[in-house]
Parts: structure tokens; C-alpha cells; sequence
């Protein structure tokens, strides 16, 4: 049952940390993207009905991608260059998204409901040999799909780029102190810009990590999960590691809400509030933490 | 015909915002390694000027010739590019980020897979660091830095970058007095160096200390350029205000009344509830008294007027006005027993500066049957007292409506004074009133200080300028480390010496300087 329980939380993480890491690079940025929810409903339908209808998962996986991120570039339009309020851009980009899926989904497949592919290629479950019999551990390490362990690599090159390149570099001191930014001949535009980009980049990739493996699409199947991403980021800290920490967290928080369902009679419908309970728990003990670190 | 190293000729500007001529036929010419100073009053335009230098605004006639030839500078990439470097007086550096950071921010080096080379990059700074005479460990975090040595890294900054001509814009108006001198011993070294130093200043005393040349703008015009050997102040004065303005010793009244305000043994902690900043500190003010608070930043100033107006917790002792306890009145019970406060910062705690004037004047009456009625603010009434103090106190706007922070620097300060004083205090808590203020609004403020003491007001004066202190001041206190160390009755024969000495603290030795060795010590990672 733990090797079950951590399974379940890895793949439960995936999806969040993948958008977290968007989220990680308007928050540098000094942007609170709030739309990371709607963009990865849109690559979750989007990416899903590509890879239904084309049998290829890549171009699926691609799909998703671009459409997340012209939704970003949107967003990144209008807040930088209409110079509208990025909160209120971001709640209308999640309206959109949720708007436009049930509506693609109802002209297209012809229903509102649940949308599920039987002939959708498989987004197959990778077998590491001699792991994956070791009890506790298999289950830890092995069966997973692919973007559950990219994700892992992402971690690795966000980390690089954020603190190696001078892109990174350029974004952080944007976030921390544009004026200076500017005053050294950096493009604030650009580089935000450039952070909204990459945010539907990441996003696509979580939209996609969430229809794929069950070959199913249902209006507003998100749920929330980009708005905890959005917390990941925030008690990351600005780095990807805090970030897939955060993360983490939260996948346990899911699954452990999946594995009361299965051995408990409490009410399914309170056992999903568990992650929301667990993200407002995480958030009171971490301003309490920092209220006491800048007393110090 | 001379060598100049940079010609500025005949430039024009108008801002087309609010159709602003603010440089008209203006003039700058640079002789290699020597230090010209630049001075003007706020709004003389040699802000503007510098930053058509630096390419950060376009003007709209005029050429510029470096080195003899024609350039034509955009933005601040190509000025620097050209070997122009600019400090600004509010820094722009990234308080998380460390020194070598904020230096290499934006002309990082790069290795063969992209990678910026932090580890080279220190290595330089640190070398040329320990070269130029600037001591700077280039992996402190410039959030744990002071003001001064702030201003040293964005100096280093502009060397690292191969600047030539370095701006140093008003670089000494956040410098406390020791500070300042150890600018201007910077400032000779990269002279010595053969670099050329561009000082922007409206302080004339210093200018005459520090420059080789002076070129004075007066609306927007060059009115005058010579060497400053050859110039008084007085001549240099009169030309940038275009008249003679000088400022006279307050006499001492004679006329003084009783204890308005007193403070017994009061003891404060500092922002952050950890230690104490105030020990034990008790004074009187009588009726009709400036009494100014003489001291180094840092030393409890900040803390004392919070206590007293009502922002910080009091841990011990009482503040008394008018023979009323005070100590658990709110700020405004305390307005409203009689005390008015002009704080240090004008934009940021004086004023509302995205708020337009009349809010700002009635915002601390706004409660009181002057301006509203049963809890509605009376339109016509907060109208007719505004305009009335706009006339009164000759605040300087296009109208009525104007954001407060759309106003000059002097004028901005009127607001704060006119609100202030409009409610006529019996005690006048007044913080750095003419920071950053050129001479004539300077001589504004003095003005109004000295009315109201006439009237028997009193007047707590806290100052970082030495000068302000002893012109106003009826007698002058001196704060070290959380307590009153001297009190001076104001004598003509009493000298900015002598009260230095106190606020260095008598008993404490300087540190010796330590070698220059700034090699990293700890892992920036």
C-alpha cells in the first residue's frame, strides 16, 4: 500500500509541477500568471483530441503546446503592451479556457460530457527491468509515462537556465528590480514577454499530462491544479527545486485523498478538498515561518 | 582651439508632456581628467541634460561631440559603449543580488555553452576593486550594504564597464558628512586616474572643494562656465537663483514660555522589536523654541520621532504635551492634542503623491467641522481652504486637481508644510524639512520655521545637515547611540566641531582601514 501511495503521488504531482514551473518563470519575471489553470485545460483538450484523431502522440503532445502558449502570448499581449491589469487577465484567460474547451468539445464530439478516446494511442507506462520488481521502490520508480520523468529533466534545465544563463539572470533581476534592469540596457518587455512564453511552454506540457494517460477529456478537468501550481511557486521561492518540493506536497496531498476514497467511508466529495485544505494549511504555517524569520 | 573631450552645444529640449521647456541654448564642454561641476536649483534642467547625455531622453536640438567627433546617443547602452557612465541619485541596484551581480548585470561573460562565468567575473571586479582605491568584496549582498557603499559599487560598475566620463548626479544629497568625504577622496583618485568627473550638486560649498570647473544653469540655459578657482560662492549663488539669497543665524528669542512638550526617560526598540534604539531619553521644549536633534543617521533619530508621533511602541517612559500624557495616544489623538509632524521622507510618508492636492491638504482634517459635516466632507469648504493655502504658501501647480507627485521636489514639501501648519500646532515635530530642496525653497522653509516660532510655536528640529541645525535652532541637542549626550545652548562662538565631536561619540576610536583584500571568501551558489 505505500508503494501505492508513493506511486500515486508522483503521478499526481506531474501535472501541477509541470505548470509550477511556467508559473516559476513569470513569477521571476514579476508576474503572477494566473492563468496557468486555463492553459492547461486548453493543451489538455487540445493535445488530447490531436492525438486521437492524428494517432500520434507527439503531435498531440506538440498541439497542446502551441495552443497553451498562443493562449500565453495572448495573455502576455494584453497585459504588456495593453498594459491591462495581469489579474484580471489571467481570471478572463481561465474563463476563456473553460469556455472554449466545453464548446470545441460539444461542436466537435458533439458532447458536453465526458470525452473519452478509446483509440487514442496509448501514453504507455515505462518498465525499468530490475527495479521494477524490488518491492516499495519499484513501485516508487518504476511504471511511470514519459512525462512523468521528463519532468524531473526539466527541474534539471530550469535550474540551469534560471541560475546559469544570462537569460535567467536577466529575468530575475527584471522581477526583483526592473528600473535597475533597464537601466543597464535590459528589455523589460522582452524578457516578461519571453516569461509568458515559456509559462504556456511548461503549462501545455502539464495540460497534456493530464488527458493523455486516461484518454479522457472532461470540462473543466483541471480542477485547481493550476492554482496550486501557482502556490508551488510562490513556497518554491523562485527556485525549480523548492518548486518540485512544493510540488511533491501536493501530489501526496492527492493521493492520499485517493487512497481515504478507496479504504474509507468518509464522503468522497470532502476527501477532494483534502489538497485545498493541505495548500491553506501549507500557506498559514509557511507566512507564520517568515513572519518569525524577518523578526530575527 | 581647446581640447574637449565632450562637447555638449546648444541643446533643446521641451517636454512634450506638459509642453515644459526645460533646457533652452544649453552648453556643457569637458576637459579630460578633471572634475566639472554642474550646478543649477531643482528644475534648472541639469537632470535633463545629463540624461541626453546618457541617452535616456532625446533632445530635440543640439549636437554632442565626443572626443571631436559627431555621436549620436540613443539609449544607455550605446553611452556606455561610448564610455559614459552614469550614477544615478537613486540607485539602481537589486538589493538580493550581490556585488559582482549587480556590476556584471546585463554585460555578462559567457562561456562556450552559454553559461555566465560568475567565478571570472569576481576575479575582475575584485582586482579592479582593490585598483581603482574602492574596497568592495564582491560577494556581499548590496541589501546588507550602506547608502555610501552602495554608491561605491554603482561607481565600480560604471569603471567596469569602461566608463571615461563618469555623472555622478547629485551624489552627495544621501551621504551623511563622513561619508561625503570619503566620496570626495574617491572622486580625486579617479581624477588621478584620468578619468573625467561630471558633478551634479546644488551645494555649492562642496562644489567649490571637489571641482575644477563649474558650469551653472539657470532655467534651462548655461549662464556661466569658468573655473571654480576663479569664482566665489557668493557669484556662483547669485547666478543660478538669478538673485542673492542668503541665509542669517536665527536670533534667540528672549521670549520664551513654558514647557510645551517634554519627554521623560523614554525607551523605544527598533522597526523590527529587536534591541533598543532610544535609552532613556528626556528633554523639554519650551513655548516659543526650536530645539534641533544634532546626530549621525542611525542613532536613534528614527525611532524617537516614531515613539513621539505616535507610530512606534513606547516600551518605557512618557511623552507629555501640554502637560497631558500622551504616551497611549494614537497619532491622530495626538494631532488633535496639538502636535503636527513634517516626516524626513516628503513622496513616500508626507504626502500622497498619486493623490491630487486637496487631498492631500485635507487628509489630516478631513474629520474636523473646516472641511466636513456630519461625517460628509464638506466640496466648497476643503475647495476654498486649499486654494487659500496654495495662495498662501505659493505652491506651484498647473491646478487644483494636479497629483502631488506630478510636483517639484520644493513644491511638494509646501504641500506637507501647509497642511502641517494649517492646523495650527503647538508643537512642530519637523524631520529633515529641506532634504534635497534647492536654495530658494530652502529659504521658504526657513522662513516659515522661524514665523511660527514668533508666534511661540515649538519646534523639534531633526537634521542631518549641520548647517540647518545651527541657523534655527534655539539650542541643540546631540544623540548618540539612543541617548542625549550633549545639550548646547546655540552660542554665536559654538562650532560644527565642537558638536561633532559629541556625534561621533567621544570615546569611541575610528577603525582602523583594513587591507584591501577582497578575494571570496564564502561560495555565492
Amino acid at each position: 500500500m505505500i508503494g501505492d501511495f508513493l506511486h500515486t503521488t508522483i503521478a499526481m504531482m506531474t501535472p501541477i509541477l509541470w505548470a509550477a514551473l511556467g508559473g516559476l518563470f513569470t513569477q521571476l519575471g514579476g508576474m503572477l500568471n494566473i492563468g496557468l489553470e486555463g492553459m492547461m485545460l486548453v493543451s489538455a483538450f487540445s493535445s488530447l483530441y490531436t492525438a486521437a484523431n492524428t494517432g500520434s502522440l507527439l503531435l498531440g503532445i506538440l498541439v497542446g503546446i502551441s495552443s497553451s502558449m498562443l493562449l500565453a502570448a495572448i495573455m502576455g499581449y494584453v497585459s504588456l503592451n495593453l498594459k491591462a491589469n495581469v489579474f484580471v487577465v489571467g481570471l478572463a484567460t481561465n474563463l476563456f479556457a473553460s469556455g472554449i474547451t466545453v464548446f470545441l468539445s460539444s461542436n466537435l464530439c458533439g458532447t458536453k460530457g465526458t470525452l473519452y478516446f478509446q483509440n487514442a494511442p496509448e501514453l504507455s507506462e515505462i518498465k525499468i527491468p530490475g527495479i521494477e520488481n524490488i518491492p516499495i521502490l519499484g513501485d516508487l520508480l518504476s511504471g511511470y509515462d514519459i512525462l512523468d520523468y521528463l519532468v524531473f529533466l526539466a527541474v534539471i534545465i530550469c535550474f540551469i537556465i534560471i541560475f546559469k544563463t544570462p537569460y535567467g539572470f536577466h529575468l530575475r533581476s527584471v522581477g526583483k528590480n526592473y528600473r535597475a534592469s533597464v537601466s543597464v540596457g535590459i528589455s523589460v518587455y522582452k524578457q516578461r514577454f519571453g516569461s509568458f512564453l515559456i509559462s504556456g511552454f511548461f503549462a501545455g506540457i502539464g495540460g497534456a499530462a493530464l488527458s493523455l494517460p486516461i484518454k479522457t477529456f472532461v470540462g473543466g478537468m483541471t480542477n485547481g491544479r493550476g492554482w496550486i501550481a501557482l502556490v508551488a511557486v510562490i513556497l518554491g521561492r523562485g527556485n525549480p527545486v523548492g518548486v518540485l518540493m512544493a510540488s511533491i506536497i501536493f501530489g501526496a496531498a492527492s493521493a492520499l485523498s485517493n487512497l481515504f476514497q478507496a479504504t474509507t467511508d468518509i464522503s468522497p466529495k470532502l476527501l477532494l478538498t483534502v489538497p485545498f485544505l493541505v495548500t491553506l494549511a501549507i500557506m498559514i504555517f509557511y507566512s507564520v515561518k517568515r513572519k518569525k524569520v524577518n523578526a530575527q | 582651439m581647446q581640447n574637449y573631450i565632450l562637447e555638449m552645444k546648444n541643446i533643446h529640449k521641451i517636454y512634450s508632456v506638459n509642453n515644459v521647456t526645460a533646457l533652452k541654448n544649453a552648453t556643457l564642454k569637458l576637459e579630460k581628467g578633471k572634475v566639472h561641476a554642474l550646478v543649477g536649483e531643482n528644475g534648472a534642467g541639469k537632470t535633463t541634460l545629463m540624461k541626453i547625455l546618457y541617452g535616456i531622453e532625446k533632445m530635440d536640438s543640439g549636437e554632442i561631440m565626443l572626443r571631436g567627433k559627431d555621436v549620436k546617443i540613443d539609449n544607455a547602452k550605446t553611452a556606455f559603449e561610448l564610455g559614459i557612465g552614469m550614477v544615478h541619485q537613486h540607485f539602481k541596484l537589486i538589493d538580493d543580488f550581490n556585488i559582482a551581480e549587480n556590476i556584471s548585470l546585463g554585460i555578462e561573460k559567457k562561456n562556450k555553452y552559454g553559461m555566465i562565468e560568475f567565478k571570472k567575473i569576481q576575479n575582475e571586479i575584485s582586482d579592479l576593486s582593490c585598483k581603482s582605491g574602492l574596497d568592495l568584496d564582491p560577494c556581499t549582498k548590496v541589501g546588507d550594504l550602506s547608502i555610501g557603499e552602495k554608491q561605491k559599487v554603482e561607481i565600480l560598475r560604471t569603471l567596469y564597464r569602461g566608463a571615461e566620463i563618469i555623472i555622478l548626479d547629485e551624489p552627495t544629497s544621501v551621504l551623511t558628512e563622513q561619508e561625503i568625504q570619503r566620496l570626495f577622496n574617491t572622486i580625486k583618485m579617479l581624477k588621478n586616474q584620468g578619468k573625467t568627473i561630471i558633478f551634479i550638486s546644488h551645494k555649492l560649498e562642496e562644489v567649490k572643494k571637489i571641482s575644477d570647473q563649474i558650469t551653472v544653469l539657470r532655467n534651462g540655459e548655461t549662464v556661466f562656465t569658468g573655473d571654480t578657482a576663479r569664482t566665489n560662492i557668493e557669484e556662483i549663488s547669485r547666478l543660478m537663483v538669478g538673485e542673492n539669497i542668503t541665509f542669517e543665524k536665527l536670533k534667540c528669542t528672549d521670549k520664551k514660555g513654558e514647557n510645551i512638550f517634554s519627554i521623560d526617560e523614554l525607551y523605544v526598540k527598533d522597526m523590527e522589536d529587536q534591541y533598543f534604539k532610544v535609552k532613556g531619553i528626556s528633554l523639554n521644549i519650551k513655548a516659543g523654541e526650536i530645539v534641533g536633534l544634532a546626530g549621525v543617521d542611525g542613532n536613534g533619530q528614527k525611532e524617537l520621532i516614531r515613539a513621539i508621533t505616535g507610530l512606534s511602541k513606547i516600551e518605557k517612559g512618557s511623552v507629555f504635551l501640554n502637560k497631558k500624557n500622551i504616551s497611549d495616544y494614537s497619532t491622530r489623538m495626538r494631532r488633535e492634542a496639538g502636535m503636527s509632524y513634517i516626516p524626513k521622507d516628503r513622496v513616500m510618508e508626507g504626502s500622497s503623491p498619486e493623490s491630487n492636492i486637496l487631498e492631500n491638504e485635507i487628509s489630516t482634517k478631513y474629520f474636523k467641522d473646516d472641511v466636513s459635516k456630519n461625517g460628509w466632507i464638506n466640496r466648497e469648504k476643503s475647495l476654498d481652504l486649499t486654494k487659500f493655502l496654495i495662495k498662501e504658501y505659493d505652491i506651484k501647480t498647473p491646478g487644483i486637481n494636479i497629483m502631488v507627485g506630478m510636483l517639484s521636489g520644493g513644491n511638494i514639501q509646501k504641500v506637507v508644510i501647509s497642511r502641517e501648519l494649517s492646523s495650527e500646532p503647538e508643537l512642530l515635530i519637523a524631520c529633515e524639512p529641506t532634504w534635497g530642496l534647492d536654495i530658494r525653497s530652502q529659504k521658504f522653509v526657513y522662513d516659515q520655521l522661524e514665523k511660527i516660532r514668533n508666534e511661540g510655536k515649538s519646534i523639534f528640529l531633526i537634521s542631518g545637515n549641520l548647517d540647518e541645525i545651527m541657523y534655527l535652532s534655539d539650542r541643540i541637542l546631540v544623540i548618540f547611540d539612543g541617548e542625549i549626550v550633549k545639550n548646547f545652548d546655540n552660542h554665536d562662538d559654538l562650532t560644527k566641531m565642537e558638536i561633532g565631536k559629541y556625534m561621533m561619540g567621544l570615546h569611541i576610536e575610528e577603525k582602523p582601514e583594513k587591507e584591501c583584500d577582497n578575494r571570496c571568501t564564502e561560495s555565492t551558489d
